[in-house]
């Protein structure tokens, strides 16, 4: 069983390696690599934080994310912030913007490895569609853009995210949907615990 | 109806988090004005207006100009732009705007109150560039002036100050914003795209009051426009 501290050094070292040093430049420096590498690496960061200091964390949030509803609430909208090109674009000029980003992924990975171990198979549904969906909007969006949305990434840069995202985007949807092809929603514990689907006389095997 | 119980603090906290969220959005993007940085400065800047740093500018005469970014000595408006003369596309573009912007002042007798300025932001321009440049678009010497800055760092200091990024590509040159910035008594007051003519003229039409139209029409007699 790793040691918590060690894990929480290793998080540390990692987030002052991409923040202070040339990885995070060398990161930053293609449009694509920023948003689909370092983005989801410090989420990745805060959800292994998450998992290892669960009870921690847990023990004083329980009492308002019942369902993880509050976690994923307010997941989608850091995520959304991040995602708009003006702040992206910040990030990358303002020490402070930047500081910000790290901070809200961080706080990402954390509340996904609280909230989502709580949640109902409807509201991870929901979530996951959501997601999708929105990989492929603003996939879409950036790969027909007549405009540069960011002042520091050329459109060549930006056309490549947007098939970076459709690609992500895809491989998420043939992977979340192959459990489901070969049995993942019959009888699932979850709904032998949820009185309200028996109540409704949904047929659960 | 309800078949499970709600959890107050839990509904609570989540319609919090809701509010906050779009709040945060609204807040990130001006009320959904400005999504991109640029749109962003562009909103700003109406608001308040960018003083201009001081610069050492060289003309296309290498004299020095710097009278020519001056808030009382210079003329009341001054349509700028940064180019530099290696440029393959945009500059162009927006030279071709420049020289059509400059027959418009002359039909509208207003050369003498608006003048246009290209600035070049490539340490590795020319006075001799730059007349060669102004040559191509046909620049009238008293209405369109082009200079390059004798200081590297006022150069950064510029652009820092405007928001100005310019991407240096190995194959395409450089990249950066066609905008044009409109400026009066040493402040940029407006920063527009640089074919948006409707959108210029409203500003020139706000900051210079076109003169009563007998005057205006006893001008167009009195001198004949050149190019």
């Amino acid at each position: 069983m790793p040691n918590p501290l060690t894990t929480k050094h290793g998080i540390a070292l990692a987030l002052l390696a991409i923040a202070f040093t040339p990885v995070g430049r060398w990161l930053e420096s293609s449009m694509t690599s920023h948003v689909l590498v370092e983005l989801p690496l410090l989420v990745s960061f805060g959800f292994i934080l998450g998992k290892q200091q669960y009870a921690r964390y847990d023990a004083g949030l329980k009492l308002i994310n019942r369902g993880g509803i509050f976690g994923i609430i307010v997941v989608s909208f850091m995520l959304a912030f991040w995602m708009i090109p003006r702040w992206l674009d910040a990030s990358l000029n303002n020490y402070w913007v930047a500081y910000a980003k790290y901070v809200s992924m961080l706080t990402i990975g954390i509340l996904l490895a609280l909230s989502w171990p709580k949640a109902h198979p409807i509201t991870r549904a929901i979530v996951k569609i959501e997601f999708l969906t929105m990989l492929y909007r603003l996939g879409w969006i950036y790969l027909i853009s007549p405009e540069r949305l960011c002042n520091n990434y050329l459109l060549s840069d930006q056309v490549w995210l947007g098939r970076g995202f459709l690609v992500v985007g895809l491989i998420l949807a043939i992977s979340w949907l192959l459990p489901v092809f070969f049995g993942a929603t019959f009888n699932t514990p979850h709904q032998e615990r949820k009185p309200l689907l028996k109540h409704r006389g949904y047929i659960t095997d | 109806m309800l078949k499970t119980k709600p959890h107050w603090p839990s509904t609570f906290a989540a319609t919090l988090a809701l509010l906050a969220g779009i709040a945060a959005l609204a807040w990130g993007t001006d009320g959904g004005k400005a999504w991109t940085a640029e749109a962003a400065r562009r909103l700003a800047v109406q608001e308040n207006p960018i003083p201009l740093p001081t610069a050492t500018l060289i003309s296309q005469h290498t004299q020095n100009t710097t009278e020519l970014l001056a808030g009382s000595a210079g003329p009341e408006l001054i349509l700028m732009e940064f180019i530099y003369t290696r440029c393959p596309t945009v500059c162009l573009a927006m030279g071709a705007e420049f020289r059509q912007r400059q027959a418009q002042l002359i039909a509208d007798g207003q050369q003498r109150r608006v003048k246009l300025l290209s600035l070049s932001f490539d340490p590795q321009d020319t006075p001799a560039d730059l007349q060669d440049y102004l040559q191509r678009f046909s620049a009238a010497p008293e209405i369109w002036s082009a200079a390059i800055f004798a200081n590297a760092e006022e150069l950064e200091h510029m652009k820092q100050q405007l928001g100005v990024i310019v991407i240096l590509e190995p194959k395409l040159g450089f990249i950066h914003n066609a905008a044009v910035y409109v400026i009066k008594a040493g402040k940029v007051v407006a920063i527009l795209e640089h074919d948006d003519r409707s959108g210029i003229n409203s500003i020139i039409e706000q900051f210079i009051p076109p003169a009563m139209p007998v005057l205006s029409e006893l001008n167009k007699h009195a001198q004949p426009a050149h190019y």
